[in-house]
């Protein structure tokens, strides 16, 4: 009869907060559909993990020879699998390049620049990492504000980073955060005028021989500037070929709905292998929270300030929110910025430019990506 | 006297932990990997400064060469 209850004395107090943290994470992705993809598997995940002698993680117990004996458990196997050598993040990669049409930056290629951008929270947010954590770990950090899952998972694994797991988190929370996030900033920094702008949209043709080219073409000059990034860019244009190529359609399709959906499952609650209270509840998992907080506040800054230095110089004035949207967390910073266009002007439709804009975030994100590994590896 | 008392701060947490009564938690936090070198903000704003200066010059290259494939393959269809 002891034998029933002799794992409630194991419990920790920690593991009933990481029990309350995994619900959160479940109640935002159902109740509020915050990136529910995620979200839900990531608030399961760290509810299990976190059941004292939990089976789904790797556990050293004693036999009844008195050897430890290492027990595997299924997340730990697919995290070692999957997470630990980047293979999971880079196989969903060619799922999001599947689904991404680079028609609208194709069509208004000068809009890239706010990709670019938008991508200055990454890099000073690792400078004020640096302030609390060695340099590879702060350049770790920082790339949370690339608002892409995958990459801030590879660059994170292959910097050897000790904070992966806080990372992961913080990188699939805030993109989930997205639309709480950036409309205060963005209206902290714009005036209504400039939120009215107008900006009509004149899509020239895109040959598919443009399209075709395209993917092949940023592979090429990425790996020459960031060699370190050309599995990152490579998988996601590898995706987008298979979608423009024209003749790869089942692939395409498949790439897209079923591959990137297995790929999610897997990864949202191998994920959470990382939130064993042990690792997850600590003041650095709460610096690490803040500082990619900090991040994608500095992103959106950074893409909406560029639009309003540049609108000094033009005559042809530039929404400023559409810098915002160069953050990599696509579609929804596209959309959002889209939404806010309207909400001051009815018949202002800025999405064509801000999907545009959203989709150059992604490459420059994946470049930024390519670039922190190549100052430290 | 910002840098003693954040360095006293953080010295402090790792402290409080002892109240956990718990020796494998306690020695796991106070071997914690934050530190406090205000001083390295500035020391990396050169990668700040690398860094997007590198991702400018990409995309820059990107676009020019998005402009080249318009214009040699501008007026054809997306059928052909």
């Amino acid at each position: 009869m002891e034998v029933l209850f002799q794992n409630f004395a194991n419990l920790d107090i920690r593991q009933v907060i990481m029990w309350i943290i995994g619900g959160v994470l479940i109640f935002l992705a159902i109740k509020k559909e915050m990136e529910p993809t995620l979200l839900l598997p990531m608030g399961f995940g760290a509810i299990i993990v976190n059941i004292p002698g939990s089976g789904a993680i790797t556990q050293y117990v004693t036999d009844a020879l008195g050897n430890v004996v290492e027990e595997h458990g299924a997340l730990s196997i697919l995290y070692d699998a999957g997470i630990a050598n980047e293979l999971f993040p880079l196989i969903l990669f060619i799922g999001i390049g599947a689904m991404i049409d680079f028609g609208p930056i194709l069509s208004n290629p000068k809009l890239m620049v706010f990709g670019a951008a938008a991508q200055f929270g990454i890099f000073f947010t690792m400078c004020l990492a640096s302030i609390f954590f060695p340099l590879e770990d702060a350049a770790s950090i920082g790339i949370i504000g690339a608002a892409d899952g995958p990459t801030a998972i590879v660059v994170a694994q292959k910097l050897n980073s000790k904070f992966v797991g806080p990372i992961m988190v913080a990188a699939y929370s805030y993109m989930a955060l997205v639309p709480i996030i950036q409309p205060p900033v963005i209206k902290l920094l714009t005036t209504k005028k400039e939120r009215m702008i107008r900006m009509p949209y004149k899509p020239a043709n895109v040959s598919k021989t443009t399209r075709i080219l395209f993917p092949i073409i940023i592979t090429v000059i990425a790996g020459l500037f960031a060699p370190s990034s050309v599995s990152l860019v490579g998988f996601l244009m590898f995706g987008n070929l298979i979608r423009e190529c024209g003749v790869l359609d089942s692939l395409s399709e498949t790439a897209q709905k079923v591959l990137a959906n297995l790929i999610t499952i897997f990864l949202g609650i191998t994920i959470a292998s990382q939130m064993h209270y042990e690792q997850f509840l600590s003041p650095s998992t709460l610096l690490i929270l803040g500082l990619g907080l900090f991040a994608f506040v500095f992103d959106t800054a950074g893409g909406v300030i560029f639009a309003k230095i540049l609108n000094l110089f033009l005559k042809e004035k530039i929404n400023p929110m559409i810098g915002a949207a160069g953050i990599s967390a696509f579609p929804m910073a596209g959309r959002i910025v889209h939404k806010l266009g309207l909400k001051e002007d009815p018949q202002n439709f800025l999405l064509m430019q801000s999907m545009g804009v959203n989709v150059s975030g992604q490459i420059a994100s994946v470049i930024a990506g390519g670039l922190i590994l190549n100052f430290f590896m | 006297m910002f840098k003693f008392l954040a360095s006293k701060f953080i010295a402090a947490l790792n402290i409080g932990i002892i109240g956990g009564a718990d020796g494998p938690t306690a020695i796991l936090v106070g071997e914690s990997d934050t530190m406090f070198e205000p001083m390295n903000f500035v020391k990396n704003l050169s990668y700040m400064g690398t860094g997007m200066l590198g991702i400018f010059i990409v995309i820059g290259l990107i676009w020019m060469v998005t402009f080249f494939l318009n214009k040699i393959f501008s007026g054809k269809k997306d059928g052909e």
